[in-house]
């Protein structure tokens, strides 16, 4: 059986047996090579579940929004037992999830299904040089791709894969209840990161400039908020007016003031999806920042987000021995 | 803050400083009537874990040309581990600040006690000295009301 039909039996089953209210998964998009995330309530709506190389988008950012009560509801119903379709970053930011209490363990069945790296419609027009993908179609990891002008070009699928999945080291999740297909091992990433080794060689005014320049592209709209699971908090210092953190953004200052708030609070809890990257409507190169935070997580403090639900977040914990090299000393 | 020419600029400093220590020890410093450079501008907190992140960034955000914060010594804390969690968040924000090209000199932290007059006046010299040397905030400031 396919991956794509082992989904639909399976959400049919949890639905029809009632073990789960909803199932949040990808149906087919109205995009090219873009699949569109659903959420199934009924068996008979199973069909509509798709399982393809264009599942992009990560799923646990819907989670945190099914257990937040209706502060209109004087009674709030009881939370609702939520059903997700996870690849490996999805998996983890569950478990994160989970761990930052919000989403209860108990109401969530976890579907891990395998992932191979998922393809990416902007890179898809990087590589073919295309304004516009109208067709994809993938058969044994070649890709073929029409573009605006109706040509087709076959491309080997490792090509178009989004940047977060080029990196990826865990393509499984680590915590599900349900698996459908073979769950891919830990593997290297495709191929070294030379782009973020090479920004982080420079000397710090450099990096300012380019940190400076990358900013100064954003339009403020938040989409990479919306789009990180991790970014949940029903509001959002950026928009608290008490305290009154940050201006509307008419200044480089307070768009710098955005990202270095949103970024840092992404310590110890970024699993590099990309998610935030490929929401962007300008395309801020976010990920050199974003993944400075996942690897000092590792290095400082031995710390992988999304592996495990017992162990907990680095920052609300300590150890004696940890790192003073950073300790101003006068004498 | 108004920004002055660069020829009578003079750096301002933020300090967040626990009550029960570095506070104390600033005090002391103080009555004992130790000569430390006057730049700073102290804000009291109950303990350094108190410190968020987002409470530096938000004084480089308007406009400070560094930021102090300084706690009780690993183990003499208040509140037993307050300087502790708060260390790892200091050291995750410092490196993070260099990584965005954020000089590590910028934004610096310290323990203080609140016996230690002295080590709180040479440190406040060092700290104005480092400023100094890189100069004002690169930081643009943003909306400031
Ligand atoms: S910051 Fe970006 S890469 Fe990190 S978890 Fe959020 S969406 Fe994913
Ligand atoms: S998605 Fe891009 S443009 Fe929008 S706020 Fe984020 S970085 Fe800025």
């Amino acid at each position: 059986m396919s991956v794509q039909d082992d989904i639909r039996q399976t959400a049919g089953q949890l639905l029809a047996d009632g073990k789960v209210d909803l199932v949040i998964g990808f149906a087919e998009g109205t995009l090219a090579m873009k699949a569109a995330p659903c959420f199934i309530t009924a068996a008979d709506d199973v069909e509509q579940l798709v399982w393809n190389s264009f599942c992009l988008n990560n799923l646990a950012v819907y989670l945190s929004r099914c257990f937040t009560p209706d502060p209109q509801l004087r009674e709030p119903p009881p939370p609702p037992k939520v059903a997700v379709i996870v690849k490996g970053c999805d998996g983890r930011s569950v478990v994160g999830l989970i761990k930052e209490q919000q989403a209860p363990r108990e109401n969530l069945t976890i579907i891990a299904v395998p992932c191979d790296g998922m393809l990416d419609a902007d890179v898809a027009r990087r590589v073919l040089g295309a304004e516009e993908i109208v067709a994809a179609d993938e058969v044994d990891g070649a890709v073929k791709i029409t573009d605006e002008t109706g040509k087709e070009t076959t491309v080997d699928r490792k090509e178009l894969l989004a940047e977060a999945c080029r990196f990826c080291t865990h393509r499984a999740a680590a915590v599900y209840d349900q698996t459908i297909g073979e769950l891919p091992a830990d593997a290297d990433p495709l191929a070294p990161d030379d782009q973020f080794e090479a920004y982080c060689q420079k000397p710090t005014a450099d990096k300012w400039r380019q940190f400076c320049s990358e900013i100064s592209k954003c339009v403020l709209c938040k989409a990479c908020r919306s789009a990180c699971p991790n970014c949940y908090c029903r509001t959002c210092f950026a928009d608290q007016t008490r305290p009154n953190w940050m201006g509307s953004g008419a200044k480089l200052g307070d768009v710098i003031f955005y990202h270095l708030g949103r970024l840092f609070h992404q310590a110890g809890r970024c699993v590099d999806c990309g998610a935030c990257v490929r929401a962007c409507p300008v395309g801020v190169d976010l990920r050199t920042f974003t993944y400075k935070l996942v690897e000092d997580a590792e290095q400082l403090f031995d710390f992988t987000p999304g592996l495990d639900l017992e162990q907990a977040p680095p920052l609300t914990v300590f150890a004696p021995g940890d790192s003073e090299n950073f300790i101003t000393d006068p004498e | 803050m108004p920004q002055e020419t660069n020829n009578d600029w003079t750096p301002k400093i933020v300090a967040f400083l626990c009550n029960w220590c570095s506070y104390a020890g600033a005090d002391l410093a103080g009555v004992s009537r130790m000569q430390y450079a006057p730049n700073v501008r102290i804000i009291r907190v109950p303990c350094s874990g108190r410190v968020s992140p987002m409470h530096i960034l938000s004084a480089l955000h308007r406009g400070a040309d560094g930021v102090l914060v300084s706690g009780c010594h690993p183990g003499d804390c208040h509140y037993i581990s307050g300087n502790l969690v708060a260390r790892r968040k200091f050291s995750m924000l410092k490196t993070f600040l260099e990584h965005v090209g954020v000089e590590p000199e910028r934004v610096q932290f310290s323990w203080v006690s609140a016996s230690e007059g002295a080590r709180f006046a040479s440190l406040m010299e060092k700290v104005v000295q480092d400023i100094i040397r890189i100069g004002p905030a690169r930081m643009p400031a943003g909306v400031v009301d």
